[in-house]
């Protein structure tokens, strides 16, 4: 084997991805080729330098745990009070506006706003129920939680 | 150990898919140590580290129930975290100074004879770090996930979404661009084997 060809193999070689057959024919020009057994050897240096340098393990702050699910509530209730104004402001009005105003619109105005509003109604669906679960799920975990810590 | 450590991933992510919010904290229990200490070694920075994993998990909280049959969550949670370390560099200046600001917060034991070895170890220290600083961020990205992270290929693959063979070529690309900076680093341009 050429040492080009060795030389594309050599990362996966000292990276233990190659198969039996591949890792014995490098093993075989290693042996023989001292330019390419250098180049082997500071691939080791360059691992164990970045291992060295960046391999530390440090311990993440205990504040993050409590940190997140505060901001996770923060979030679910959130998109909860925007889902209530949603529906409050625009799919209610929209719904039952062709009731309150059945004088001042005309029939087709009052069909196309029922439907509109019922439309939203459904292609909102999944979303409101959502935020409505997530709520529940971030409040019910929150007293838990709280519960077994006391 | 890495099929079982899946099929726990997988038994949580349904579990918290049917609204278990106990299950999502079991994955972050088991997670957070992970993610941050990847993301610090990203950035450098241990408080934007501890702010990107938050983002994280809010992004898990999110997105994980979005997804349709069995995911590799190990690897997904991954490519997230990168994901976001990348957008947050595409608006702000990345530091060029991570690594060495890593290796000021530990200092590097070395159990070197003299004092000259000491001091031409220390160096070569440096001198990798700052060509570690210099690679673009998906040859340090994928370095780290290599030699810091200690993935095989497929996992690497399953991260960054690519190919082995991608990952393969990716890698070498990196190590030559290492090599090479690294021997600019170098007086004469040489690179030393030994540290």
């Amino acid at each position: 084997m050429p040492c080009s060809e060795v030389e594309k193999l050599l990362g996966a070689y000292h990276d233990g991805e190659l198969d039996a057959e591949q890792r014995a024919h490098i093993e075989e020009h290693v042996r023989h080729c001292p330019r390419c057994a250098a180049r082997l050897e500071e691939m080791d240096s360059y691992a164990a330098m970045i291992l060295r340098l960046c391999g530390h393990h440090i311990p993440p702050p205990p504040e993050m745990k409590p940190s997140l699910f505060r901001r996770l509530r923060r979030q679910v209730l959130r998109t909860l009070a925007w889902s209530l104004i949603l529906m409050l402001a625009v799919i209610i009005p929209l719904s039952f506006a062709p009731i309150f105003f059945r004088e001042d619109i005309p029939r087709l105005g009052r069909v196309l706003l029922g439907l509109s509003g019922l439309t939203l109604t459904i292609a909102l669906a999944p979303f409101f129920y959502q935020a409505l679960r997530d709520a529940g799920n971030v409040i019910w975990y929150h007293f838990t939680a709280d519960r077994e810590e006391e | 150990m890495e099929g079982s450590t899946q099929a726990d991933d997988a038994t949580l992510v349904a579990r918290f898919k049917r609204g278990e919010l106990r299950a999502y904290e079991h994955l972050f229990d088991r997670y957070q140590a992970r993610i941050y200490n990847y993301l610090f070694r990203l950035t450098g920075d241990a408080e934007l580290a501890e702010d990107l994993t938050q983002e994280v998990f809010l992004r898990v909280f999110t997105e994980v129930r979005k997804l349709k049959g069995a995911i590799n969550f190990s690897a997904w949670i991954y490519r997230v975290a990168t994901n976001l370390c990348y957008d947050h560099f595409r608006h702000r200046a990345r530091n060029q100074r991570v690594t060495a600001k890593i290796m000021a917060q530990h200092a590097i034991s070395d159990t070197s004879n003299t004092p000259e070895q000491r001091l031409l170890r220390r160096e070569r220290a440096i001198h990798m770090a700052e060509a570690l600083d210099r690679l673009p961020m998906h040859y340090r990205t994928i370095l780290l996930l290599k030699y810091a992270e200690g993935m095989s290929y497929r996992q690497i693959g399953a991260v960054l979404s690519l190919s082995e063979a991608a990952v393969t070529s990716l890698l070498h690309r990196a190590r030559m661009e290492l090599r090479r900076l690294y021997s600019l680093k170098e007086e004469g341009g040489e690179s030393h084997a030994v540290l």
